[in-house]
């Protein structure tokens, strides 16, 4: 992630738990905080970008630990305000803070390896965070019965639809559909495993 | 002096009041949908699905303020009702019945003891040093940035301190709960406090501010009734129950609880604090010092009597104040 970008999203993370201790009213009543907080990196971790300059003797893993060791003290924060008021959210906290590993390992990696893998990673992107979010706002305004039922499983392909599921209504990651999450979980794996691979070292190297 | 405690205690009991008063109504369906509108109160939204021909008679509650209890209902406006459907609905009376008919019984001393102020049983948020703490944090994370695993083990050491820092304290969103005895009463009350109720509870039921407008939200389904309360025009209302315990939960036969701390105060006046008191064992000798028991669960309670505080050691499971100890 850029500076620009890594700022931003620690700011929007941390901002509900500004404005709550300031207005001592929750900003969402009954909303996940922790949930709050991990928005804008679901959104945010995994943006592509069009150019790329490596920094000097820095590997993917230097770039993609940065994120998480930003976002780990507001999420500790939020997870002790949602403990204190009587909710679980650590479980569903850990498995984003690994959807937000994977999303910005393989911007890290991928982006390095060359023009395809990079163009690979833009376009899972795209299509999983605001692809889907916009697909679904779309269906929501169309007329009752227009839109086709069979699109539904898609909801749950981003995370970001998780991570608003989840902030708005305080329900469990778990609660997702089984097939939206199956969709989630084989790309997130499938650009963990080309992050990983060997051809993405390469790229490195060569980067 | 005490003439003057007591009407003003009467008085504040009386403005605060039960602000769920119980009436019947009668259904004929087809009808999906019933609204009783209380004016500025309230009002009752039902959801019911009565077919045609259906017809029922059922009891609901009412967020309705009533300054002179029961007696007073007879005097207020009926609910104005709006059905959604091509069914009828109308309200009936208010039923002979209330729940808040015990909690008339009990003592005004035992219905009238003191509360948390609204922001004072904790805080919301934050507290400041936690935020401190994940600012700092943050800048020496940047700071650290081309060592990525020192910055993040830092990191993980500061999102367990920022976690425990968050921990410290009471959240005052979080429901408050205080049991009160008095001994020779062989009954209890437990208050329960909470920004809105689910479900709603079939008890006494004050808000604070005792103006907030309320909103009970009933679902009807298989003859059983169900529903929410809230206050969604008052930013910060708290609903608080009141449940009459037909027998003393904290005497020996009931079993006691697990004090996770203990204040007692004699006849005389002065406080001791006697740390954790485990369920089965005798009351641990005093501490020295005369305790950190908050000001609010202390003030109030009449003199010359023997008192014991406490914070229950489960979660959630609050304080006690037993008067006659």
């Amino acid at each position: 992630m850029s500076r620009a970008t890594l700022l931003l999203a620690w700011g929007v993370s941390l901002l509900p738990l500004l404005l709550e201790t300031i207005e001592a009213e929750p900003i969402l009543p009954g909303a996940a905080r922790a949930g709050l907080v991990l928005l804008p990196w679901l959104a945010l971790a995994g943006i592509p970008s069009i150019r790329y300059r490596a920094a000097p003797g820095r590997g993917r893993w230097d770039s993609a630990l940065l994120p998480i060791a930003l976002l780990l003290p507001v999420l500790g924060l939020a997870l002790g305000l949602d403990a204190r008021s009587g909710r679980a959210t650590l479980v569903p906290a850990l498995l984003a803070v690994a959807i937000v590993l994977v999303w910005s390992l393989s911007r890290e990696a991928l982006r390095r390896g060359g023009g395809t893998r990079r163009r690979v990673q833009a376009a899972a992107w795209i299509a999983l965070v605001p692809g889907v979010v916009a697909l679904h706002a779309a269906l929501a305004w169309a007329p009752p019965g227009v839109a086709p039922a069979r699109w539904a499983w898609t909801e749950r392909c981003s995370p970001l639809a998780w991570g608003l599921r989840w902030t708005a209504a305080g329900a469990d990651l778990a609660d997702a559909p089984r097939t939206g999450g199956f969709v989630l979980g084989v790309a997130l794996l499938g650009l963990a495993l080309l992050a990983l691979g060997p051809r993405a070292v390469e790229g490195e190297e060569g980067a | 002096m005490s003439v003057l405690s007591a009407l003003l205690l009467c008085v504040l009991s009386a403005a605060q009041g039960n602000r769920s008063w119980w009436g019947e109504v009668r259904l004929a369906g087809p009808l999906e949908s019933v609204r009783f509108d209380c004016g500025a109160d309230g009002e009752v939204v039902l959801a019911t699905s009565l077919v045609a021909g259906e017809e029922t008679t059922l009891a609901l509650p009412f967020p309705v303020r009533s300054p002179l209890g029961r007696d007073g209902l007879a005097t207020l406006p009926r609910p104005e009702v709006t059905v959604l459907g091509a069914g009828r609905a109308e309200f009936l009376r208010w039923s002979s019945e209330q729940p808040s008919d015990a909690f008339e019984r009990l003592p005004v001393g035992l219905r009238a003891r003191a509360w948390p102020p609204a922001r004072g049983g904790g805080t919301l948020g934050a507290e400041p040093s936690a935020l401190l703490l994940v600012l700092a944090l943050s800048v020496l994370v940047l700071a650290l940035r081309r060592r990525p695993a020192v910055a993040l083990a830092l990191a993980a050491v500061g999102a367990f301190s920022a976690h425990a820092l968050a921990l410290r304290g009471e959240d005052a969103g979080h429901p408050l709960s205080i049991l009160d005895l008095e001994a020779g009463q062989g009954r209890g009350l437990r208050s329960s406090t909470a920004g809105e109720l689910d479900p709603l509870p079939a008890n006494v039921l004050e808000v604070e501010p005792g103006r907030a407008r309320l909103v009970f939200a009933l679902r009807r389904e298989d003859g059983r009734l169900s529903g929410t309360a809230s206050s969604p025009t008052e930013r910060g209302a708290r609903l608080v129950v009141r449940e009459v315990l037909a027998a003393d939960p904290w005497s020996r036969d009931a079993g006691r609880r697990d004090l996770a701390q203990a204040w007692v105060r004699g006849p005389e006046g002065a406080w001791c604090s006697h740390g954790a008191w485990a369920s089965g064992r005798p009351l641990p000798p005093a501490e020295t010092g005369d305790g950190d028991a908050p000001g609010w669960l202390k003030a109030g309670l009449p003199p010359g009597r023997d008192v014991l505080l406490g914070r229950f050691a489960q979660a959630g499971e609050g304080w006690l104040r037993q008067v006659g100890f």
